[in-house]
């Protein structure tokens, strides 16, 4: 796949939260509440997939009047792709193991 | 539909929320306006803080990162426009990352802090524009002086009397020190010296000096040669304001006048029959150790002066003269015992000033090598063979001495230089350059760096010229500071590094005197030699820089002009 991201706890779970439903765009506080990550964490590890051309985003149509457009994000298919091999990965070495397995 | 009512702790966030995108750093901005647009979906007060410091995080982390980022972006060239791909048209730019140019300007900075690369850069600068080495450096000696008007350090006393020989007051200074600690009198003799540069002025040394020298130091036969001298000066004198002939090894018609003088005869006699012959050089050179380790003095320059005399052979001469006339003569008339006594005397004292003197050998052998063979003669002559071989031994001696001294002559004329005088090039070259890349790396950064649009605007083409100066001239300083240093080192501390009095001679000489061929004239047409040049040349230069300025202005007034 190329260039390797650091594949911490914290990236799976976010990962995760975008495999769930892939296809749909997701907002950041919304992965913040299904992951737990704090904005100061999220942000960097969708920035750096971004950069990898893992993750596509875009901002919301204008809707609502006096708030904001919200920037929207989803994995594009390659980095589906990759999120699946590394999570795959991941349980297979068990350093990982979503939140929901155990329920 | 109404607006929900915010709680303190939500308006508080949102406030800081807008503070932290306007401080996010411009390549990633979005991401700033990404995590704030969120804020509006967070309902509970708890939430929007945590969110709203999580950002603040953020935003540290992205300034860091940007910053350093920048410091491998050129000068001039906006976050927005890094990438390595620009489009073609988009005109000149630097293309030195700007930690290099930081780096490269602090390094700089770091060697002109060096104590040596400063004396060289002053000494430089200084000679070249005062041209007289004596004065490049009052200030410095102004300092020493009003140290010692303070703790009457006779040492610091003496050495200053001998720097300042060309001020009216170092005689002051050199009784002061005399006073003070006796066993230095012997810096009148070395204030002799300075009169051997102008025969006018010579033995200006006071007969209460030179008696004071005599009875300090008896054994030096040095001393008695003061006197001599002092006799011969009116012979002397006439002799050299009439026409001059050139009479390298015959004898001249003042000494023929001194050599009837009995006063004459007398003080050459105990100048060639003292046990001692020196002119305390060593003495001179312990005592500028000690003021310069004492008094942090590192400049050779300052001191170069005291070791550059040298011996005024002129009743030397006059009296080996005498003595060989009187031997040739004795030895004509079959009186051998008579020869041998004059030309030994000859011989004894070449002897004598070789071993005692740092260059006397030099001078010595001028002496020993003409008289050892007729003192081998007249030896063989009275039955002498054993010493006649010795005179042998010594004439061969002496004129290895001779060779040696040609052969160094030889390999230094004409045009090959001294290991000083290439090192003297360098140091000036360097100082050149500093000169030059200074303002030059100066203006360019400001231009290229904190005005590069309007620089580009009001420079039109010349604009190339600022980016290729940004790029080049700090690396020119960086490395010229560099050259300056290295060539500079080896001669910035010889005292302190137990150098002889030649390496002296050869450490002061690097920066003030050379290069004699190239040098002059490119110092005469950098460095202004009156005020009259140098605002005629800034005034040239600001008056050329308004007219480019004018110029560039009138032609892009026009051209909307034309476009109509």
């Amino acid at each position: 796949m190329g260039l390797r991201l650091r594949i911490s706890p914290q990236t799976l779970s976010l990962l995760d939260a975008l495999l769930t439903h892939a296809m749909r765009w997701h907002h950041g506080y919304a992965l913040s509440q299904q992951t737990g990550l704090a904005s100061g964490t999220l942000y960097p590890i969708l920035m750096r997939l971004e950069k990898r051309k893992w993750l596509e985003t875009r901002w919301e149509d204008p809707g609502v009047a006096g708030r904001p457009p919200r920037h929207l994000y989803r994995l594009t298919s390659d980095g589906r792709e990759w999120a699946r091999e590394e999570m795959q990965d991941a349980r297979a070495r068990k350093v990982w193991k979503p939140a929901h397995a155990g329920a | 539909m109404p607006a929900p009512s915010l709680s303190l702790s939500q308006r508080f966030s949102a406030v800081l929320a807008r503070k932290i995108v306007a401080l996010w750093p411009n390549d990633t901005k979005e991401w700033g306006r990404a995590f704030e647009a969120e804020l509006p979906e967070i309902t509970t007060p708890l939430d929007s803080v945590r969110w709203v410091l999580g950002g603040a995080i953020l935003l540290a982390k992205e300034s860091l990162r940007s910053f350093m980022k920048s410091l491998w972006r050129p000068l001039g060239v906006p976050a927005s426009d890094a990438s390595s791909s620009l489009p073609k048209g988009s005109g000149p730019r630097p293309r030195l990352p700007r930690v290099l140019a930081g780096i490269f300007l602090l390094a700089s900075l770091a060697m002109f802090c060096l104590p040596e690369v400063r004396a060289s850069l002053a000494s430089s600068v200084l000679f070249s524009r005062m041209g007289v080495r004596e004065y490049a450096h009052q200030g410095k000696i102004q300092k020493l002086l009003a140290e010692a008007r303070t703790n009457h350090d006779p040492q610091l006393l003496a050495f200053l009397s001998l720097v300042l020989y060309y001020d009216a007051d170092h005689f002051q200074l050199a009784d002061k020190a005399i006073r003070r600690d006796p066993s230095l009198t012997w810096i009148d003799h070395s204030e002799a010296w300075w009169n051997s540069r102008d025969r006018d002025r010579r033995h200006f040394l006071s007969d209460e000096r030179i008696e004071r020298l005599q009875k300090f130091d008896p054994q030096n036969g040095a001393l008695y040669l003061l006197t001599a001298e002092v006799i011969s000066h009116p012979a002397k004198a006439a002799y050299f304001a009439g026409p001059y002939r050139s009479a390298l090894n015959e004898t001249e018609s003042w000494e023929l006048d001194v050599a009837k003088d009995p006063a004459w005869l007398a003080a050459m006699d105990r100048v060639f029959s003292a046990p001692e012959f020196h002119d305390y050089s060593a003495k001179q050179l312990a005592l500028v150790r000690q003021v310069s380790e004492r008094y942090r003095l590192s400049a050779a320059d300052v001191t170069d002066a005291l070791f550059a005399h040298f011996w005024d052979n002129g009743n030397i001469k006059a009296y080996c003269h005498f003595l060989t006339e009187r031997g040739d003569e004795a030895a004509q008339n079959g009186k051998w015992a008579a020869a041998v006594q004059n030309y030994e005397k000859i011989e004894k004292f070449a002897e004598k000033w070789a071993k005692e003197e740092e260059s006397g050998p030099w001078f010595a052998a001028d002496f020993g090598s003409k008289v050892t063979p007729k003192l081998q003669a007249a030896l063989e002559a009275s039955g002498r063979s054993t010493e006649a071989q010795i005179a042998a031994a010594h004439s061969v001696r002496w004129n290895e001495i001779i060779t040696a001294r040609q052969l160094k002559m030889r390999q230094r004329a004409p045009f090959s230089w001294l290991r000083t005088e290439w090192a003297g090039l360098l140091i000036n070259l360097a100082v050149l350059l500093i000169l030059a890349a200074l303002p030059l790396t100066i203006a360019a950064l400001f231009s290229a760096g904190l005005a590069p649009s309007f620089s580009r605007r009001i420079l039109g083409r010349f604009y190339r010229v600022v980016c290729w100066a940004a790029d080049a001239a700090p690396t020119v300083l960086l490395c010229s500071f560099a050259l300056l240093l290295v060539a500079y080192h080896p001669y910035a501390s010889p005292l302190q590094n137990g150098a002889s009095r030649e390496d002296i001679v050869a450490a002061a000489r690097v920066t003030g005197t050379l290069p004699r061929p190239v040098g002059i004239l490119v110092f005469n047409l950098l460095y202004m030699r009156s005020r009259y040049y140098f605002w005629l040349g800034l005034t040239a230069v600001l008056s050329v820089v308004v007219l480019v300025l004018l110029y560039r202005m009138a032609s892009k007034r026009r051209i909307p002009n034309q476009n109509i």
